[in-house]
């Protein structure tokens, strides 16, 4: 099963690359382009994330069409069928290309390092847990799961009010479902295998970035190997949860690094190609790909047009008025009122910079401190490219400091140039010592250090997490009960429990929820009505008001009562009406909650016990 | 001239070196650590170290089992003597060893996330108390050494550990030795299968089994206390003590005792 999974989550990158390489690579051959830009690249740098991009948009677009062409069809077979024609046309051709023609040589040492650290991080991230980490991969999952029933379309919120906030589109789910479309694959294990391959992309990527911006193999061989070692374990989650967020990052950084490159061989970039991306990176994640965008946008303009900064005394004042201008909105940020954006949940993310900077403290330890020598190292070469990353670094690392929901978010980019420049920074001490042994094993204190953070953090980010001499968000029993109601019933029903317990279930079910994790208010408070209730008689008329705001009038209704639901009602009621609040770690089932849940086994006019196991109960409502 | 170059050369090596240990000593400083840094999983229950003894506790729901000197006691000629006396825990004359450096933390959580290590407890009074683990799956070994005993002669140690009036504690014969109401206990039988039978005229008693289950009413899990034969289970309902007595001889002044526990997932699995 785990190799169909290896399969299916490297088909999520192989394949779209593999298409676009042949759109590229027929489009290069049939039309006779004239070059419209000064230096327009021919052989493109990095190419293989401008074919990915390419082949991605093919996949969206071919399956939005035959999602609207088939209307009534089983989409799972068409969209089958549909990736079957473009694998038909694209494989073949791209022999006919010669797939060695990547002069994959010089990405040889890359991939080594970022395959060995990636897969030694990985598995102390992993260890002692069965299941991924990824909490938001239930959510996409389920998102998934409804393309594959059918229900497809560019809006999230329009397909499963899982998702109430719209801050992507359906783009990466579709690429998702098509990679797992082809085998019946366990869900959960394909999200293991992928998170490990965008880990290892994300390693990667670092060291391309490093490599194009410092000019140096050891000092990107070493951004590489740390990356592997630092988990922002806040809001960002660069490196360890492949989600659409983190996505966008690593294609931005990927992107970037593509036009640093052609930047340096004195060519660039198409300017379509450059569009291409432009859409590909805001339609993955709305915020972090505009910002994304942003970078990436000026960064083109500036090198493409070099001549609206001719003087060159005026540019150190552009810059600087940019930053100073940044940081008066930082203080400014501190003293107006923000209230109207940071309601709801954003409050629950408005972190202070005091609450900052202990985040920072948590994922760096004091290391930060060496970014100042990293800095003054890249001022003192007065490379302009150097520069220039440099002031996107800081820029960008004002804006996350600023007082302003979610801004931490940003960090997922930040992050890559922050690692960079304290690479840089430890290349100051280490290129001092010259006496080949010492410094030796001076590298490896370093990373000695680096891994004993990345230990200490993860294990601080998976406090609370203990279930069964495991560490996990999940549980067997969770997953076997979802694969019970798989088997038995149909699309069109109700599954009700607190948001945790929603949340596990739905994806591996493929029933519904109202909202999963992230609940109506609405609900939350029918659900702690069903609490306070006096009677099961009372619960029943309450859970038959629970409806899916998309899927209305359920056929069936399914009452899970399980450890989770116990504790989360027990919570303080502020915490259940928060979105940020759930319960964790699987829980077993106590002698009180049993106690509770015979009141409802002895209704047998309302309640119909359907499943049982130490972790819950599950109930049949009469509808 | 060339050996002032090269000795130059070797103190500007040496320096720089230094200077990059001691900014990865002081990176370190700026981790979080957090409070208990050494928790292993015991089956469905943890166990970790903290003020009041080493417990075994299940993640947030507030109820611990501690064993502990405040409880822990000998027995020399008649005489019941607490290892730690209630004028020491009045006077806080006593210390632990759970004040550690940022360094002893650091390698703490360290070896408790790849499992190398299990928590253990020192108490130092007028007699000085270590608590160890070692655990395996849901089996639970804690060896208590106990040092400063005057007399150093063979006497009765005793673990102890309380339990609350409403958990059912009962042993392999299916004696129930706290009080439940009926509905519960009926309830209980239907659930897993077992029929307990009350044994409530004595408020301090003998267990007359090596078996004994302590099954708390908010948690899932069963706390299961095998007990070797040469050592006596007593319930002491007056003081919601459950006492393993045992006689030891002492070994070089150090009084040794050990106590298996196993965590099973429910009463079924008895």
């Amino acid at each position: 099963m785990i190799y169909t999974a290896l399969f299916s989550a490297l088909l999520f990158y192989i394949f779209p690359t593999l298409v676009g390489r042949t759109i590229y690579r027929v489009g290069e051959k049939l039309i006779q382009r004239k070059q419209t830009g000064p230096n327009e690249s021919k052989n493109l740098s990095l190419p293989f994330i401008s074919y990915f991009i390419l082949g991605s948009f093919t996949i969206y677009a071919a399956l939005l069409v035959s999602y609207f062409a088939f209307p009534n069809a089983d989409f799972k077979q068409v969209m089958q069928f549909t990736l079957g024609i473009i694998a038909f046309i694209a494989l073949p051709a791209n022999l006919i290309f010669q797939i060695y023609d990547l002069s994959l040589k010089k990405y040889i040492l890359p991939i080594t390092i970022s395959i060995v650290s990636g897969i030694i991080a990985y598995l102390v991230w992993q260890i002692n847990s069965p299941y991924s980490f990824n909490w938001d991969l239930y959510e996409h999952q389920t998102l998934v799961n409804n393309i594959f029933q059918g229900r497809f379309g560019p809006i999230t919120s329009q397909i499963t009010d899982t998702f109430g906030f719209n801050g992507y589109t359906t783009f990466f789910h579709s690429l998702i479902a098509g990679s797992q479309s082809l085998f019946n694959l366990n869900p959960l294990e394909y999200w293991s295998v992928i998170s490990l391959i965008h880990f290892i992309i994300v390693i990667f990527s670092s060291f391309l970035l490093a490599k194009v911006v410092t000019n140096s193999k050891p000092v990107a061989t070493f951004a590489a190997v740390t990356t592997a070692l630092i988990f922002d374990s806040n809001m960002s989650f660069s490196t360890l949860f492949l989600i659409p967020q983190t996505f966008t990052a690593v294609v931005f950084i990927l992107l970037f690094s593509q036009l640093l490159t052609s930047i340096k061989k004195s060519s660039i970039t198409p300017f379509w190609l450059v569009m291409v991306g432009i859409v590909f990176l805001l339609l993955n994640h709305f915020i972090v790909g505009l910002v994304a965008v942003g970078i990436y946008l000026f960064t083109y303009l500036y090198f493409r047009f070099p001549k609206i900064l001719k003087d060159k005394d005026k540019k150190p004042y552009m810059f600087g008025s940019i930053l100073a201008l940044e940081l008066v909105a930082i203080f400014a940020s501190s003293f107006i009122s923000l209230d109207s954006l940071n309601k709801g949940e954003a409050e629950s993310f408005n972190l202070n910079l005091v609450d900052k900077f202990n985040t920072m403290k948590q994922v760096y330890g004091y290391l930060l401190a060496l970014l100042p020598l990293g800095i003054y190292a890249t001022l003192k070469k007065r490379d302009e490219m150097q520069n220039i990353f440099l002031f996107i670094a800081a820029g960008l690392l004002i804006i996350v400091l600023l007082n302003l929901p979610y801004v931490l978010k940003f960090f997922v980019i930040e992050r890559y140039f922050i690692q960079i420049i304290l690479s840089i920074g430890f290349f100051e001490i280490f290129r001092r010592i010259t006496f080949a042994p010492l410094r030796y094993l001076g590298y490896f204190a370093t990373i000695l250090v680096f891994f004993l953070i990345f230990v200490i953090n993860s294990s601080i980010w998976k406090g609370g997490l203990l279930y069964h001499n495991t560490l996990s968000h999940m549980s067997s029993y969770e997953e076997n009960a979802g694969r019970f109601l798989k088997e038995r019933y149909s699309e069109n029903t109700l599954i009700i429990s607190d948001p945790a317990t929603q949340h596990a279930l739905e994806p591996i079910s493929l029933l519904n929820t109202q909202g999963s994790a992230y609940m109506s208010e609405d609900t939350r408070k029918k659900l702690i009505a069903v609490n306070n209730a006096d009677s099961t008689e009372e619960v029943t008329e309450i859970l038959r008001t629970i409806e899916d705001n998309l899927a209305q009038k359920p056929q069936k209704r399914l009452f899970v009562l399980s450890g989770r639901y116990f504790e989360w009602q027990k919570s303080p009621e502020k915490n259940k009406l928060s979105l940020a609040y759930n319960i964790w770690a699987p829980s077993d089932l106590s002698y009180e909650n049993i106690h509770r849940v015979y009141d409802f086994i002895g209704d047998k006019d309302n309640f119909k016990v359907i499943f049982a196991n130490p972790s819950m109960y599950i109930f049949e409502v009469n509808n | 001239m060339l050996r002032t170059k090269r000795m130059k050369k070797i103190i500007r090596n040496i320096l720089f070196f230094v200077i990059l240990i001691v900014i990865l000593i002081i990176t370190l400083f700026g981790l979080s650590i957090a409070k208990n840094t050494l928790v292993s999983p015991v089956g469905l229950m943890q166990i970790a170290s903290f003020d009041n003894g080493i417990s075994l506790f299940q993640n947030d729901r507030g109820t611990f089992y501690a064993f502990s000197p405040f409880n822990d006691y000998y027995v020399e000629n008649g005489d019941r003597t607490s290892l730690i006396s209630f004028d020491e825990i009045e006077g806080k004359k006593y210390k632990n060893n759970l004040e550690k450096s940022k360094f002893e933390q650091l390698s703490e959580m360290f070896k408790s996330y790849f499992r190398l290590d299990t928590p253990s407890l020192s108490y130092f009074a007028s007699t000085n108390s270590f608590y160890d683990t070692q655990i395996i799956g849901n089996k639970l070994t804690i060896t208590k050494k106990v040092s400063g005993i005057e007399s150093n002669v063979e006497n009765i140690q005793a673990f102890t550990l309380p339990f609350n009036s409403n958990d059912f504690v009962f042993d392999s014969n299916s004696n129930l030795y706290t009080y439940i109401p009926d509905r519960q206990l009926h309830l209980f039988e239907l659930i897993y299968e077992k029929t307990l039978t009350p044994q409530l005229d004595e408020l301090e008693i003998i267990v007359p089994s090596k078996t004994l289950y302590i099954y708390n009413t908010q948690m899932a899990g069963l706390i299961t206390i095998n007990a070797s034969n040469s050592q006596t289970i007593k319930i002491n309902r007056n003081a919601k003590l459950i006492e393993i007595e045992e006689n030891i001889s002492p070994n070089k002044g150090i009084y040794t005792q050990q106590l298996q526990i196993a965590i099973l997932d429910n009463p079924k699995k008895i």
